[in-house]
């Protein structure tokens, strides 16, 4: 291995006191990889994640990125959270937030405006027109899209994507998940996207990693996701149905709601 | 000052309410009393306008309210034990900021705490008030604001507690920023969230330390929130909104000192009168713009069906040139108008609709025992305080407006080529 994977998890275990949210976990995501993280809620996704940004250190194992273990703001990764509700009245534009991804973390006032850089990531994720409307102004669909932007403030290696559909509609959807792929594509960064549904990325995702409460599966979509592997995950009685390129996954989620997070 | 307060509670027979809100006979005299009252407005005006943009944007209006109760207390307990006035509101804001800052880290948690806080600070407040045996007007300008005559040591202290606040506000300004406005992403970047507003809320209370002294505890908001929150309404730019929100915190702490002098009334109706009518204005242009869009802006962008829309917005644009904006006058008509116009309309019906004469008998004229009627009063009002500062806002905002389209040209010209 010439050059350090993006991620690389080795062992890696998380455990909140007593209970065990995932273990034994082998992962390594290669140069311009599109993952997609699936599982219930409190299956520990959002775990994976801060462990990913150095928010929340592993239990057990290790966690590399380029190499190096995961720290506090590293700058080669890049983050897109949950869509959010922004007050109209916030004095912000979409080109702040984008500049904000690109030195919002250091001290002083910041006097450069990086407008240059700022321009090129607006165009890049077709934004260009809405560069100087307030954020609040923008629809569900344009501020992830000032998102994305923003995330790749810092040629990040790696991109991490929480659930960053929700409250999106369809098409909206697709344009988002379609311009993350198409940001891989162009740059090489990899792709570690957190979902509950999976269709929306299913034609982009190389590998899916399901975590669910009785452990967790990797590999191509089409060899997790049957019901005999799901059943297993689970421990109950789990079917996978497939139609039109559409994956449906029924039971399962019933079973796993009392399995929270130790720190919500 | 204290011969003006003698004087007015022997002569407020009712009658001259209009002496006691704008009587000009010795101002001279009186500005050279209070000049380090209008360089401590001044100051105020820097760090409220620098510290309400981040107030905005943290939705703290509620704490400053708070904060501000509670350094009231501070100050008021000062006054009873004999120690510094400044100290006690510096103390006691602190200890607020504090404790809502640790206390209070979720918002709705945050504001039933303020809500706990404030009465008893109020309360307080007011118990060591009614212990102490001094004057009373010390007493109500505590809450309402004075124009203490600021002494050079209290001046030096204001003055290096500001200092501290806008070194603190710019050595934290980009994360405290990015913190405020998008705190998941800043978290995962690193920044330290907590600490930031830990620190920020340390700053905010001794910045209402300082607006106490000279607003009182309970128009604290009027040099705090009110400027910032105008500014938002007419620009979203991280330059403009902190520049714009100076400029009005500045302009309402000095104009409303200049004006307090000439009558008998606390210094803060003047303030919040002036903020409040900026904060009007801007709302009002703020309006037309939303209503117009913020900028121009194809319309059906967001639903093109490819990605990277960067040929199909240009085509847009090229299809609709607007020139409108780029080099208008509208803008100069607009600023000139506001300004200039305006006040000098305002001035002409005030002098055409006030009284020619001098109710309590008085000698009219400017001088010894005299003084001007109430049209000609205001005219002298206008022409000392008004014309200097609307002068300098038209300059100003013709300024602004000529720096921000040739910005644009220079901008548009970058994206054709």
């Amino acid at each position: 291995m010439s050059t350090p994977a993006p991620l690389a998890l080795t062992g890696a275990g998380l455990a909140y006191g007593e209970r065990s949210v995932w273990s034994g976990l082998d992962l390594t995501v290669d140069v311009g990889e599109f993952l997609t993280v699936l599982g219930p809620n409190g299956s520990g996704k959002t775990s994976l994640l801060r462990s990913i940004l150095g928010l929340q250190p592993l239990t057990a194992g290790r966690l590399e990125i380029l190499g190096r273990p995961a720290r506090r703001g590293s700058k080669s990764v890049g983050y897109i959270p949950q869509q959010r509700l922004i007050d109209p009245a916030t004095p912000v534009r979409a080109r702040d937030l984008v500049r904000m991804g690109i030195d919002g973390d250091r001290w002083g006032p910041g006097l450069r405006s990086h407008r240059a850089r700022v321009d090129e990531l607006l165009a890049a994720v077709g934004a260009t027109s809405y560069a100087d409307v307030p954020l609040g102004l923008l629809s569900g669909g344009e501020q992830q899209r000032v998102r994305i932007a923003q995330a790749l403030g810092t040629s990040p290696a790696l991109l991490l994507c929480d659930e960053p559909l929700l409250s999106l509609d369809l098409r909206h959807q697709h344009e988002v998940t379609a311009l993350i792929h198409e940001t891989r594509e162009a740059t090489g960064t990899a792709i570690v996207f957190v979902t509950h549904e999976i269709n929306p990325v299913l034609p982009w995702t190389d590998r899916v990693l399901y975590l669910a409460p009785a452990g967790h599966a990797i590999g191509a979509p089409d060899d997790v996701l049957t019901s005999a592997n799901l059943t297993e995950l689970y421990g109950t009685p789990v079917e996978v149905l497939r139609s039109q390129g559409r994956v449906l996954i029924v039971g399962g989620d019933e079973h796993t709601h009392h399995v929270d997070e130790a720190h919500e | 000052m204290i011969a003006q307060l003698a004087a007015s509670t022997v002569s407020a027979s009712g009658d001259d309410w209009w002496n006691r809100l704008f009587s000009f006979d010795d101002y001279g005299e009186l500005l050279s009393l209070v000049h380090n009252s209008i360089i401590a407005g001044a100051v105020l005006g820097l760090v409220g306008g620098l510290i309400g943009v981040f107030v905005m944007q943290r939705d703290l209006a509620f704490a400053v309210h708070g904060i501000s109760e509670l350094s009231f207390a501070g100050a008021a307990a000062a006054l009873l034990f004999g120690i510094d006035v400044v100290l006690g509101s510096v103390l006691g804001s602190v200890l607020a900021a504090l404790l809502i800052g640790v206390l209070g880290t979720r918002a709705r948690d945050r504001n039933s705490i303020i809500g706990v806080l404030m009465p008893f600070g109020l309360g307080l407040g007011v118990l060591f008030l009614s212990l102490y045996p001094g004057r009373a007007a010390n007493k109500f300008g505590l809450l309402t604001g004075q124009i203490v005559a600021v002494d050079d040591a209290r001046l030096g202290v204001l003055v290096a507690i500001s200092a501290v606040v806008i070194a603190g506000l710019l050595v934290i300004w980009r994360p405290l920023t990015f913190a405020s406005v998008d705190p998941d992403v800043a978290a995962a970047r690193g920044v330290p969230t907590r600490a930031l507003s830990f620190v920020f809320m340390l700053l905010l209370g001794l910045a209402v330390a300082m607006a106490v002294q000279v607003v009182g505890a309970l128009l604290v908001l009027s040099l705090l929130i009110t400027p910032a929150a105008a500014a938002t309404q007419i620009s979203a730019s991280r330059l403009m909104v902190p520049l714009l929100s100076v400029v009005f915190a500045v302009t309402s702490a000095v104009g409303g000192i200049l004006l307090a002098l000439g009558g008998n009334v606390p210094i803060s109706p003047y303030v919040t009168t002036i903020s409040f009518v900026i904060y009007v204005v801007c709302r009002l242009v703020g309006r037309r713009r939303s209503k117009r869009g913020w900028t121009r802006r194809p319309r059906d962008a967001s639903r093109s069906p490819h990605l990277t829309t960067l040929p199909y917005a240009r085509a847009v644009d090229d299809r609709r040139p607007t020139r409108r904006g780029v080099r208008g006058w509208s803008p100069y008509a607009w600023a000139l108008t506001i300004t200039l116009a305006l006040p000098a309309l305002a001035v002409g019906i005030g002098w055409l609709v006030l009284p020619h004469h001098v109710a309590s008998g008085q000698c009219e004229g400017i001088g010894f025992g005299c003084v001007p009627d109430p049209a000609d009063g205001l005219l002298i009002v206008a022409m000392i305080v008004g014309i200097p500062v609307c002068l300098a806002a038209a300059a100003v905002s013709c300024i602004a407006i000529a720096i921000a389209q040739a910005a644009r040209r220079h901008r548009e010209r970058n994206v054709e080529a």
